[in-house]
C-alpha cells in the first residue's frame, strides 16, 4: 500500500507547496507571530504569520470595500482580524456568551457573527486589540486553537434538542472528538496569555507538518441533519436505538471547496463507509486523521482535501488502509433517516421540563438594526437565562434550556427587542444561508451576506405569484466557490463569479445529501430571477404531492442528478 | 637655434589659434622662410595693417586693453560659476544689457574659458555660486585650481567686479565668490566695486549691485546708447513673494480616513517653467484667496456696497474685489479690536482686547468682531482698518530631486466653531475646498536657512508629529536621492493609526529599504492613556543620547506651544539623566548643539 502514499509527512522543500514549508519552519506554530503583533508601522503581520495565525483561530482580513481610497491616502489597507472561537457542538453558556458579547462590543465592530460550522466570529479586530481580545475569549474556558488552519477544527453536533438527554451524550462526544484532535503545542499560550515558553514535544497526531488541509468533522442525530454531514471530511450520524446512542455510523471524504472551471477540483458529499461503538469513537477519528496525514497531497494544496484523498486511492483502498491504521475493521452501517438540514424555529419543550427557543438570526449576523436590536437583546437575556446558547449549522441560534420561570421574561425581552423567532419569515428566507464574503473575506468575488436578503425578496415576489411562499426551498449562497455556506448543498445556489454575477446551481436534495449542479454561468440578478421563474411555474403547477424543488427539477430534467463529487461537472 | 624655431612656432600658433582666418597652412608656410623673408613679410605685414585698421580691429582682441587703453572698446568679460542656474541667468542678463547699451562683452562659463585669455579684458565681472560646504560649483573647480595655479597670467591694469550667490546657513557662505576674487586680486587685478555677498533671498541685493556695476562701467566708459539701464529692467528673476508664480494644483489628495478627528491633505503643485528650486526644510508661499461667502457676509453686516470703489495703495478697486483678494479678513489683532472697541464703545471688545485675546482669536475672526462691534463703517474706513494680506508658508515635503519641477505640501484644513458658527483657516480651506485638480494657485519659494540637512553622512534624528512630518519627508527623499550614508530616525504621532498615519506607506517602503533606520510612533487615542511624541522619545532615552553623542543632528517641527515645548523638555531630561549632567550642563549641551546647527526647529 505504501505506493498510494504519495506525500509523507516529512517535509521535502522540492515537491511540497509553500504553505508545508511555512509549518514545518514555524517551531510548532510560533513562527514570529509574538514580534508581528507589536510592529507598529502595520496593522498587518507578515506573510507566514498570517498563515500560522489561523492554526490559532484567526485571519488576517482587510476592509475591501476602503482598499482603494486609502491606497491613494498613502494608507496600507484597513487590515483587521477575524478571530474564530473554537465552540464544540455550539454551545456556549449564559455566562461565556456575556462575556464573548462585550468583546465583540469593545473590540470588534460590535457584531457576534454565527457561523456555519457553529463557532463564533468577531470580525474588524485591529491588531493592537487581538491579544485582549483572545485573552478575553479564553476567559470563559473557550478558546481559538485550531478553529482555522490544517488541523481538525470545531467539531460540530446537532443542536436541535429534540431529547435534551441524548444532545447531552453527544455534546458531550463532540467536546471529546475537539479535545483529542486539538494540536497540543504550547504556542497559543506563549503568544496570547504571556504563557511561559515550553519546549513543545512533537504533536502527537499531527507531527510537524500538521494536516495537508483543514479537516471538519461533524456528529448529526438523525432526523436532524442541520450540521450537514456530508459536507464535512469525516462526520459521524448517531444510531439511537430505543432511546439510546448505540454507537455511529462512520461517513468520510465530503467538502465543499472547489474553484471555478477547474474540473479537478469538486465539491464532494461523504461516503458512510461503516459503523462503531461510541468507546471507538476517538480511534477512528485519529485514525482517519493520520491517513489523511499521511496520505493526504501535500504538493497542490487545492487538491489536499480527504475527499481527493479518497478518490485517488479509490474507498475500498481507503478503507483497508483505515483498518490498516486501526488494527481492525469497521462494522455494518446501520440504517438512519434524515428528513431536513434546515433548523425548526420557535419554541420547544424537552422531557426534562426546560424551553428552548429557536432564533432566526439574519445571516448569523447578532447586531443591533433599525428594526431589530438583537445584539443588546440578547445580552440582556444573558443576563436572565441559566442555560445554554447554541449555535446551529444554519447560523441561528437556540436559547436552550430555559427554566420555566424566566420563559416569560425571555418572551419578553424577544418582542421588545424585535427578536425573530420565525414567525414573520417565509420558508425560503428561514431556509436560506450566506457567508460573509465582502467587505472582509478576502476570497469573496461577489456580495453574500449583504445581498442575499435582497435577492430572497425578490424571489418571493415570484413564489406569491405561483401561491409557493408556504414552501421551504433551501437556497444558499457564497462570494466565492470554497463553500463556506455549503452552496452545492443548496436546492437553489449561488455562488459568485464577479460583483453582481453569480453561478446558478440547482438540484441538491432537501435533506443534504446530494449535491447540486451548474445550471446557468455567471448570470446578473434579472437574468437569475428571468431563469428561476418558468422553474418555479412549472414546479407549482406539476409537482408531485410533498415534492421539494431539489428533487422535481431533476424529475422534470431540468437538471442531472449528481451522484457524487466526480459527476459534479460531467 | 632649432630649439628656439620650435618654441617661437609653437607660441605663435598658440597665439593665433583663435584666429579662424590664420589657418595651419598659412603658418607652415610662413615658418619655412628664412630670416630675411620673414622680414621682407614683417614689413608688408605692418603696411596693411596701416591701412586697414578697421580690419584689424574687427580681429578684436589683437590690442589688448590695457595695452591700448585709448581704444572705444572696452572689452568685458562675464564669467559664471554656476550650479543650479541662477548664477547664468544673472551672467546672461547682464550681457544682454550692456550689449545693447553699445559695450563689447563676451560671456563664458568657468567651464570653457582659457586662463590665458584672462588678461585680454579689461573688466572680468564674475558670477559665482558656492555648493554646500563651500566647494565651487563643477564648472569651476579646474578653472579655480588654474587661476590659483603659478600658471595664471599677471592681470595688472585689469578691474573686476564679483558677485557671490550662498546660503549664510553654511560656515562656508560664498566661498566660491571670495576665492575667485582673493585669487583675481592676486594676480593683480582691482576691484571695480566692492564683491557682494548674497544670501538666499539674493534678488534685491543683486539688483542694487547691478546697478552700482552699470553706473562704474558707465564712469568707465560712458555707453553707446545714452538709454538709463534699469537693473529691473536687465534681469528676469525667478518667482518671489511679491511676483508669485502662478502654478498649477496637479493633486489634492485627502491623507487622513474619512472617520478621522483630523482633516489632513497632500498637494502636489507643477512648478514647470517657474525655474523654482527649492531645498529640503524650505517654505512654501501661498497667495490664498479669501472666501466670497465671508467677504459678502462682512460687507452685509456693514451695510457696504459690494461695488463701492475704494482705493488702496494708490489704486481703484471695488471694496468686494478687494476684500476678496488684498486685504486680512480672517486673522485678527489687537490693534483692530482695540479700534472697532473705541468705535463702537464695546466694553467686550475692550475686554478681550485687555485680557481674553488669545483665548478669543482662537476661534473668531473679524466676522466676530465686526458682530461684537456692531456698528456700520465706510468702505474707505474698513480698508484703512484692515491688514494687507499676506501668503502663508507651508513646510515643503517634497524633495525637488526626486520630484523634478514639482513642489509638496502637507497641510490640515484648519476648522473651529464658535457660537456663531464655523471659522475656517484661510488658506487651507482656499487650498482643499475651494481649488479643485487643474486650478491655478500662485505661489513662491520661501527659503529657510535654519532648517536644513547636515551633510550626507550625519545621522539625524527627526520629531515631526501631525503635519510637523512634511519637511522629513523631504530630508528623507533627498537623502534616497543623495544615496546619503547617515542614519535617519523618525518619531511620528497623530491621533489614530488606522485614519492618520501619514505616509504610512511610504515610510514603511523607506523602512524596508533601510533608509529610515528606525522609526517611533506615537498613536494618541488608540489607548487609555495618551502617548505623545515625546513619551515616545523618553522611552528611547539611551539610545538617543548614543545618537547625540555620536554626532546626531536633532530636529522638530510642528506644534510649538506644546509639542516643541515638551520635546525640548525631553530632550534636556536625557542629556542630564543619560550624560550625567547637572541642570546647567545639560542647558549649555543643547546651546552647543544649537550653535553647531544640531538642534534645528520649524515650529509654529
Amino acid at each position: 500500500m505504501s505506493d498510494t502514499k504519495i506525500t509523507p509527512t516529512h517535509y521535502d522543500a522540492v515537491t511540497h507547496n509553500d504553505v508545508e514549508r511555512i509549518k514545518v519552519q514555524s517551531d510548532y506554530l510560533r513562527g514570529s507571530i509574538k514580534d508581528g503583533l507589536v510592529d507598529p508601522v502595520t496593522g498587518s503581520i507578515c506573510d507566514d504569520d498570517q498563515v500560522l495565525i489561523k492554526f490559532h483561530g484567526i485571519y488576517q482580513q482587510d476592509d475591501r470595500d476602503l482598499r482603494n481610497d486609502r491606497r491613494k491616502s498613502k494608507l496600507e489597507p484597513l487590515y483587521s482580524f477575524m478571530i474564530r472561537a473554537r465552540v464544540p457542538g455550539g454551545v456556549a453558556n449564559a455566562k461565556q456568551y456575556l462575556v464573548l458579547a462585550e468583546l465583540a462590543k469593545n473590540y470588534s465592530n460590535g457584531s457576534l457573527r454565527l457561523t456555519t460550522r457553529q463557532a463564533f466570529q468577531w470580525h474588524g479586530v485591529f491588531k493592537r486589540n487581538l491579544k485582549q481580545t483572545i485573552a478575553g475569549i479564553n476567559s470563559t474556558l473557550l478558546d481559538t486553537v485550531a478553529a482555522c488552519g490544517d488541523v481538525n477544527r470545531n467539531v460540530m453536533a446537532t443542536s436541535l434538542p429534540e431529547t435534551s438527554e441524548i444532545h447531552q451524550e453527544i455534546y458531550q462526544w463532540a467536546k471529546k472528538l475537539s479535545e483529542h484532535l486539538l494540536p497540543k503545542s504550547n504556542a497559543f499560550h506563549e503568544i496570547w496569555l504571556d504563557g511561559e515558553k515550553i519546549e513543545t514535544t512533537e504533536e502527537p497526531i499531527y507531527g510537524k507538518t500538521y494536516l495537508p488541509r483543514k479537516f471538519k468533522t461533524a456528529i448529526a442525530i438523525p432526523p436532524h441533519n442541520d450540521v450537514d454531514v456530508y459536507a464535512n471530511d469525516l462526520a459521524f450520524v448517531a444510531i439511537i436505538e430505543q432511546h439510546k446512542l448505540v454507537g455511529f455510523n462512520v461517513l468520510v471524504g465530503g467538502g465543499m471547496g472547489s474553484a471555478h472551471n477547474d474540473s479537478q477540483t469538486y465539491p464532494r458529499v461523504a461516503d458512510v463507509i461503516g459503523f462503531c461503538t461510541p468507546d471507538k469513537l476517538l480511534a477512528v477519528a485519529e485514525s482517519v486523521v493520520r491517513v489523511q496525514r499521511d496520505y493526504g497531497n501535500r504538493e497542490v494544496r487545492k487538491l489536499a482535501r480527504l475527499k481527493y484523498t479518497i478518490d485517488r486511492l479509490g474507498i475500498d483502498t481507503f478503507k483497508s488502509i483505515l483498518s490498516e491504521y486501526l488494527g481492525w475493521s469497521l462494522d455494518q452501517a446501520k440504517s438512519f433517516e434524515f428528513t431536513g438540514n434546515g433548523d425548526r424555529y420557535g419554541w420547544l419543550r424537552t422531557e426534562n421540563k426546560k424551553w428552548h427557543l429557536t432564533l432566526y438570526i439574519h445571516s448569523g449576523r447578532i447586531i443591533d438594526s433599525p428594526h431589530s436590536t438583537v445584539f443588546s437583546g440578547l445580552l440582556e437575556i444573558a443576563k436572565i437565562h441559566q442555560g445554554e446558547f447554541r449555535i446551529t449549522g444554519n447560523q441561528n441560534l437556540i436559547i436552550s434550556n430555559i427554566d420555566p420561570e424566566t420563559k416569560d421574561h425571555i418572551q419578553t425581552l424577544i418582542n421588545k427587542h424585535g427578536i425573530s423567532f420565525g414567525e414573520k419569515e417565509t420558508p425560503i428566507r428561514l431556509n436560506s444561508v450566506a457567508c460573509v464574503a465582502f467587505p472582509t473575506c478576502s476570497l469573496a468575488m461577489a456580495e453574500a451576506e449583504r445581498y442575499l436578503p435582497d435577492l430572497i425578496s425578490r424571489i418571493e415576489g415570484i413564489l406569491e405569484q405561483y401561491e409557493l411562499l408556504e414552501q421551504p426551498i433551501n437556497i444558499r449562497m457564497t462570494g466565492c466557490p470554497n463553500g463556506c455556506a455549503r452552496p452545492f448543498l443548496g436546492e437553489i445556489g449561488f455562488v459568485g463569479k464577479a460583483p453582481g454575477k453569480y453561478n446558478l446551481y440547482l438540484g441538491a436534495s432537501f435533506k443534504g445529501d446530494r449535491l447540486n449542479k451548474l445550471y446557468k454561468e455567471n448570470i446578473n440578478e434579472q437574468q437569475i430571477l428571468d431563469e428561476l421563474t418558468p422553474l418555479l411555474k412549472d414546479y407549482a403547477g406539476q409537482r408531485n404531492k410533498g415534492e421539494y424543488f431539489g428533487d422535481f427539477v431533476i424529475r422534470q430534467g431540468y437538471i442531472r442528478s449528481v451522484v457524487n463529487g466526480l459527476d459534479f461537472h460531467g | 637655434m632649432a630649439g628656439c624655431n620650435v618654441t617661437d612656432q609653437t607660441s605663435l600658433q598658440r597665439a593665433t589659434a583663435r584666429f579662424t582666418n590664420i589657418d595651419g597652412e598659412l603658418l607652415q608656410k610662413v615658418s619655412n622662410l628664412g630670416p630675411s623673408e620673414l622680414l621682407l613679410l614683417a614689413g608688408y605685414c605692418a603696411g596693411l595693417a596701416e591701412t586697414a585698421p578697421a580690419q584689424l580691429n574687427a580681429v578684436g582682441t589683437l590690442g589688448t586693453a590695457h595695452e591700448s587703453s585709448e581704444d572705444s572698446s572696452l572689452k568685458c568679460l562675464i564669467l559664471y560659476a554656476s550650479q543650479t542656474g541662477n548664477a547664468q541667468e544673472i551672467a546672461e542678463s547682464l550681457q544682454q544689457s550692456l550689449e545693447s547699451s553699445g559695450y563689447n562683452t563676451v560671456l563664458e562659463s568657468t567651464l570653457d574659458i582659457k586662463l590665458a585669455r584672462l588678461k585680454d579684458y579689461a573688466l572680468i565681472v564674475v558670477i559665482a555660486s558656492t555648493h554646500g560646504e563651500g566647494e565651487p560649483p563643477d564648472d569651476a573647480i579646474d578653472f579655480y585650481e588654474a587661476v590659483v595655479s603659478k600658471k595664471a597670467p599677471s592681470l595688472n591694469g585689469v578691474k573686476h567686479a564679483v558677485l557671490g550667490l550662498g546660503d549664510s546657513s553654511y560656515e562656508f557662505f560664498c566661498q566660491t565668490a571670495k576665492d575667485f576674487e582673493s585669487a583675481l586680486s592676486g594676480l593683480g587685478s582691482e576691484p571695480l566695486i566692492e564683491r557682494l555677498d548674497c544670501d538666499v533671498d539674493y534678488q534685491q541685493e543683486t539688483l542694487n549691485w547691478i546697478t552700482q556695476l552699470v553706473g562704474a562701467i558707465a564712469e568707465l566708459q560712458p555707453p553707446v546708447s545714452s538709454a538709463p539701464v534699469l537693473a529691473e529692467n536687465i534681469i528676469q528673476f525667478p518667482y518671489s513673494k511679491e511676483k508669485p508664480f502662478s502654478a498649477t494644483i496637479s493633486i489634492i489628495q485627502k491623507l487622513t480616513a474619512p472617520d478621522s478627528i483630523k482633516d489632513t491633505y497632500h498637494l502636489e503643485i507643477d512648478l514647470a517653467g517657474s525655474g523654482l528650486s527649492y531645498r529640503p526644510g524650505d517654505a512654501l508661499g501661498v497667495w490664498a484667496d479669501n472666501d466670497k461667502d465671508l467677504v459678502a457676509e462682512i460687507l452685509s453686516r456693514l451695510s457696504i456696497d459690494p461695488q463701492t470703489s475704494v482705493s488702496f495703495k494708490g489704486e481703484g478697486h471695488s471694496i468686494e474685489d478687494l476684500l476678496h483678494h488684498k486685504l486680512e479678513i480672517t486673522l485678527l489683532n489687537k490693534g483692530l479690536i482695540r479700534e472697532l472697541s473705541s468705535l463702537s464703545g464695546s466694553q467686550k471688545l475692550l475686554d478681550i482686547a485687555d485680557t481674553g485675546y488669545s483665548e478669543y482669536i482662537r476661534n473668531h475672526q473679524l466676522i466676530d468682531a465686526l458682530k461684537l462691534a456692531n456698528v456700520t463703517l465706510q468702505a474707505q474706513q474698513l480698508v484703512q482698518m484692515l491688514k494687507p494680506l499676506k501668503p502663508r508658508l507651508y513646510s515643503i515635503s517634497s524633495s525637488i530631486d526626486e520630484n523634478p519641477e514639482e513642489v509638496h505640501i502637507t497641510l490640515n484644513h484648519l476648522e473651529d466653531e464658535n457660537e456663531d458658527g464655523t471659522r475656517y483657516g484661510q488658506a487651507s480651506h482656499f487650498l482643499t475646498r475651494k481649488l479643485s485638480e487643474g486650478d491655478i494657485v500662485n505661489v513662491y519659494v520661501d527659503h529657510n536657512k535654519n532648517f536644513k540637512l547636515p551633510s550626507s553622512d550625519k545621522a539625524i534624528i527627526m520629531v515631526g508629529p501631525g503635519t510637523g512630518i512634511a519637511p522629513f519627508r523631504s530630508f528623507l527623499q533627498q537623502r534616497e536621492a543623495e544615496q546619503a550614508k547617515g542614519r535617519n530616525w523618525l518619531f511620528f504621532g497623530n491621533p489614530n493609526f488606522n485614519t492618520d498615519f501619514l505616509y504610512q506607506t511610504e515610510l514603511q517602503k523607506h523602512l524596508k529599504s533601510g533608509l529610515l533606520t528606525k522609526i517611533d510612533i506615537a498613536f494618541s487615542r488608540d489607548q487609555e492613556q495618551k502617548i505623545y511624541v515625546q513619551d515616545r522619545l523618553r522611552q528611547n532615552a539611551e539610545q538617543v543620547w548614543q545618537w547625540l553623542e555620536q554626532g546626531a543632528y536633532f530636529y522638530v517641527c510642528g506644534d510649538m506651544s506644546r509639542m516643541a515645548k515638551e520635546v525640548e523638555l525631553v530632550l534636556l531630561q536625557i542629556i542630564e539623566k543619560q550624560g550625567n549632567n547637572t541642570q546647567a550642563q545639560a542647558k549649555d549641551y543643547l546651546k552647543q548643539l544649537k550653535k553647531q546647527s544640531r538642534y534645528q526647529r520649524d515650529v509654529y
